[in-house]
């Protein structure tokens, strides 16, 4: 079972192996989804500067990516599609580079113990992750129509259940997020 | 609980086209999956407010659906709504 710790000045993650290859594996999911390596390759600041924004950039259709890149205007479709064909590209970008980030953190970890990664994150570094780990929180929550109170459902969840077993995996995403968020809150 | 205090703009810009006595607002709508520490965090290191603001305009997102967390010019707040979809959260901007 992972640990958080804050200590002198970072943020100390220690995961088990089989925690390194799902959050990767997870990561690297929803990076695929966002367009993957070939929006994340547009961050590189000369294509950036000669690359035009599109013409025209539709919003998209599947419920994650709705949620992952939603509309900046409620209620001005125009405003709202204008924005869009300006930042989708960045905001893809950005959120694929930081995804990229902590699966190049979790392949080289800062040292090992046992089965265990140990992982050390300056301020910088727990930004990122906290921006990762909750893009991931955000694509498996739409997944599984997360709402704000299912005790009722978990309660009468067969235990061997797929949905049990994927809220399992979310549940532990959400206790990763929050103890990191817990430590650079401090 | 507190309401957020929404301080106005003082001087309008007057090379906005939008009328310039009425500021931009950025919204953050209240979503089941981003937990209430990851977004008092969000609110205190993008905005710089302080754990008590920020606190308090997160409990407005939970418990009214949704808050106005920063207000200006319309571009201001375009830069807003970027850096908070960048860290997840579900914004919006509209003319107060």
């Amino acid at each position: 079972m992972g640990s958080v710790r804050r200590r002198g000045g970072v943020v100390r993650v220690s995961l088990s192996d089989p925690e390194v290859v799902l959050l990767a594996s997870l990561m690297g999911q929803v990076k695929q989804l966002l367009g993957g390596d070939a929006v994340a390759a547009a961050d590189d600041p000369i294509d950036a500067l000669l690359t035009m924004p599109p013409a025209e950039v539709a919003a998209p259709v599947d419920p994650v990516l709705v949620r992952l890149l939603p509309d900046a205007y409620r209620d001005d479709d125009e405003a709202a599609g204008e924005f869009r064909r300006l930042m989708d590209g960045d905001l893809r970008a950005q959120k694929c580079a930081g995804l990229q980030r902590v699966i190049d953190d979790l392949a080289s970890p800062g040292g090992r113990k046992g089965t265990e990664s140990r992982l050390e994150l300056d301020d910088v570094a727990a930004q990122q992750w906290l921006y990762a780990i909750n893009d991931v929180r955000l694509a498996l929550g739409t997944t599984l129509d997360v709402t704000e109170d299912m005790d009722g459902e978990r309660a009468e969840l067969e235990p061997d259940s797929a949905r049990s077993m994927q809220l399992g995996v979310y549940d532990w995403v959400t206790w990763l997020q929050e103890a990191i968020v817990r430590a650079v809150s401090r | 609980m507190t309401a957020p205090t929404i301080e106005r703009s003082k001087t309008p810009d007057v090379f906005e086209s939008e009328e310039p006595d009425k500021p931009w607002v950025t919204i953050v709508w209240n979503d089941p999956v981003n937990l209430m520490s990851y977004v008092t965090w969000v609110f205190q290191k993008l905005f710089g407010y302080s754990r008590a603001k920020a606190t308090a305009l997160m409990l407005d997102v939970h418990h009214k659906g949704k808050a106005a967390v920063s207000n200006g010019s319309r571009e201001q707040m375009e830069h807003d709504v970027a850096r908070l979809h960048a860290a997840g959260l579900w914004a919006t901007l509209q003319q107060d």
